[in-house]
């Protein structure tokens, strides 16, 4: 029975990993960069990377709000929305939004603009998604619709969650083997490198994995709930998650107060160490206008805002998120923020990022090994020649999309119409291409080939940046941008691990059949 | 410094942990460890595991111990690369847990 156990174990295993690892490698890689998907953001800004970062709080905070107020009571008067973003250690910039209704659209467009170390307006930073294309693609999926590529998404996370539990338990000597690493021994070695990246994150997998379903559990599994509260979703949100409703506008101009006056209330509320992350003003210059402010949660484990909302006519205090939810929401709320960890400081989303790519290469390696023990067994066919093709496109791909992005992010014309378009293009031609040359050859020259492009290309970016951008690597190290230097290294880590796999290429790539001269020979 | 703190303490567990084993044993101290002491040394490195917690949790509430757990793959990855590369050396980063305490004042 035990052994039969372990057999069913083992299959399920295989072929719950294999059939989604491709997806999951998508998954986990996107999910890895949007760890940094500020920095990422940042980055793709080079506009913003003089004169205008600092990671200092404003001096003057109640003259920074009065500047910001008549700065956008002049230049959005009749926005819907206004709000003031004070740096922080992740946007170390001062900026000023507004957003702006467009007929026939149901979300407004948004309007950012950055502010210099002078208190002026900044140049505007060029039109790109930065680290927000990796994160909507962690689990939107980019080009799929919206709804079936959150199930696909969900889908492939429960296979993950049933890889990880079989792996486990096929893992006979998970123990014994904690710290074994046994290199140039084929699939040994193949399955070694699979159990320790699986095996030392292992609760950093489950734990981003189970999390990953609870982020949209109420999409996934929403019926136990509606049928508490009798299929209307919304007073299942309002019950759960008491939130501040916002009062349509009236219609009615009225005067609005000096927001920054509320600061000494929001003080006198939230403690004088507390750090306000930002200010949203709603319906500006109507009778129903209201100033929410949203307070730096830091290293909280919690992804739930902080708000105090005031009427922005008379200063009522309107809303103030509360300090205790029940025992059911802190708990969805700790594990969205395992998930997500928006408290996580500097050390601590390295870490994560490095576990994510580790994720990465659990995956990988489990797709390699697949190749290399039916190979081992001599079983050509049309699997493994699918297996072997969807290796190439996607362990190459990725990282070959990514350096195209940066790229493209750096090289297109800063006026060019569609321009976020051309960049998500660019991220998926380098997958396209890996794409096109395994439908050729799947063989060593082919992985040799397209590392080696990679490499070139990432090797080249932190040089075309210092070429293009006012600021480079050095000056950024000088200056102490440490985020900014930190994504020029990793364009040098990325060019030096595609040469050395280029190198050291798996033995799970096969390689390419000789000439029939030299067979015979 | 907390960080440094609680990854040495990890690193020292996880060292205690890979010595417990026979054949890593025998790769540093070129002899294989007797009954006792191989079990001696696992429970060295639990004990310093579970030490290593409360310090998180002392140092840095709930967000100490998700970073302690984090820490623990640069850890053992760390012992990975020395049982591969130098086993020799493993014996010295089983005792990374005095220069932990040694910075613990200044991690608080």
């Amino acid at each position: 029975m035990k052994d039969s156990f372990y057999r069913s174990m083992n299959w399920l295993h295989t072929w719950a990993g294999l059939l989604v690892c491709w997806v999951l490698l998508l998954i986990f890689f996107a999910g890895s960069l949007s760890f940094f998907r500020h920095e990422i953001s940042l980055y793709a800004k080079p506009e913003l990377h003089a004169n205008v970062i600092t990671s200092a709080p404003p001096a003057d905070l109640a003259a920074t709000v009065q500047h910001a107020q008549q700065f956008l009571s002049t230049k959005a008067p009749h926005a819907p929305d206004w709000l003031i973003e004070f740096p922080s250690a992740r946007q170390p910039y001062l900026s000023y939004s507004w957003s702006e209704k467009i007929d026939g659209q149901r979300r407004p467009k948004f309007h950012s603009q950055p502010i210099d170390h002078n208190g002026n307006e900044a140049e505007r930073p060029r039109d790109t998604l930065g680290g927000n294309f990796f994160y909507r693609l962690h689990f939107d999926l980019h080009y799929l619709p919206v709804q079936p590529a959150r199930y696909l998404v969900g889908i492939c996370t429960m296979f993950m969650l049933i890889a990880l539990i079989s792996g486990i338990i096929i893992h006979k000597r998970i123990f014994k083997d904690f710290f074994s690493f046994r290199g140039g021994k084929g699939s040994r070695s193949w399955l070694d490198a699979h159990n320790i990246s699986a095996v030392f994150a292992l609760p950093f997998h489950l734990v981003i994995t189970y999390t990953g379903l609870i982020t949209l559990m109420f999409m996934y599994m929403p019926w136990a709930g509606l049928s508490i509260w009798k299929g209307d979703a919304d007073a299942m949100f309002d019950e759960m998650l008491p939130r501040f409703t916002q009062p349509s506008p009236s219609g009615q101009a009225a005067p609005m107060l000096d927001v920054h006056t509320l600061l000494p209330r929001v003080q006198q509320l939230w403690g004088d160490e507390a750090q306000i992350h930002d200010i949203r003003i709603r319906n500006p210059g109507d009778s129903q206008a209201t100033v929410s402010f949203n307070r730096d949660t830091g290293q909280q484990i919690t992804d739930e805002t902080t708000q105090l909302v005031f009427s922005a006519v008379d200063g009522t205090l309107l809303y103030q998120s509360p300090d205790n939810h029940s025992a059911a929401v802190a708990v969805h709320d700790t594990l969205m923020a395992l998930h997500t960890a928006r408290f996580a400081g500097p050390a601590l989303r390295s870490l994560g990022f490095v576990m994510g790519l580790l994720g990465c290469a659990m995956i990988a390696s489990g797709c390699l090994l697949w190749a290399l023990r039916l190979r081992e067994k001599r079983r050509q066919g049309f699997g493994l020649s699918l297996v072997e093709g969807l290796n190439l496109t996607m362990i190459v791909g990725l990282p070959l999309g990514t350096v195209l992005f940066f790229l493209a992010n750096r090289l297109l014309p800063e006026a060019l119409a569609g321009r976020p378009n051309l960049e998500v293009a660019a991220f998926f031609a380098g997958i396209a291409l890996c794409a096109l040359t395994a439908t050729v050859r799947r063989d060593s020259r082919a992985w040799r080939a397209l590392l080696g492009l990679t490499g070139l290309l990432a090797l080249a970016l932190p040089l075309i940046n210092a070429l293009s951008t006012p600021a480079n690597i050095f000056s950024n190290l000088q200056h102490g941008q440490w985020s900014l230097a930190i994504a020029d290294l990793l364009f040098i880590a990325t060019a030096a691990a595609c040469w050395f796999a280029r190198h050291h290429l798996p033995k799970g790539v096969p390689e390419p059949r000789k000439p029939l001269r030299e067979q015979t020979a | 410094m907390s960080t440094l703190c609680l990854f040495l303490l990890s690193l020292g567990s996880f060292a205690l942990l890979a010595l417990c084993q026979f054949g890593h044993y025998r790769s540093a101290f070129g002899r294989a460890p007797s009954e006792q002491r191989a079990a001696t040394l696992k429970y060295a490195g639990l004990l310093q595991l579970c030490i290593g917690a409360v310090a998180a949790i002392y140092l840095q509430g709930g967000y100490g111990i998700i970073l302690y757990i984090c820490l623990w793959i640069p850890a053992a990855f760390t012992v990975v690369m020395l049982l591969g590369k130098s086993a020799r050396l493993l014996p010295t980063a089983a005792v990374a847990i005095v220069p932990a305490l040694a910075l613990l004042p200044f991690a608080v």
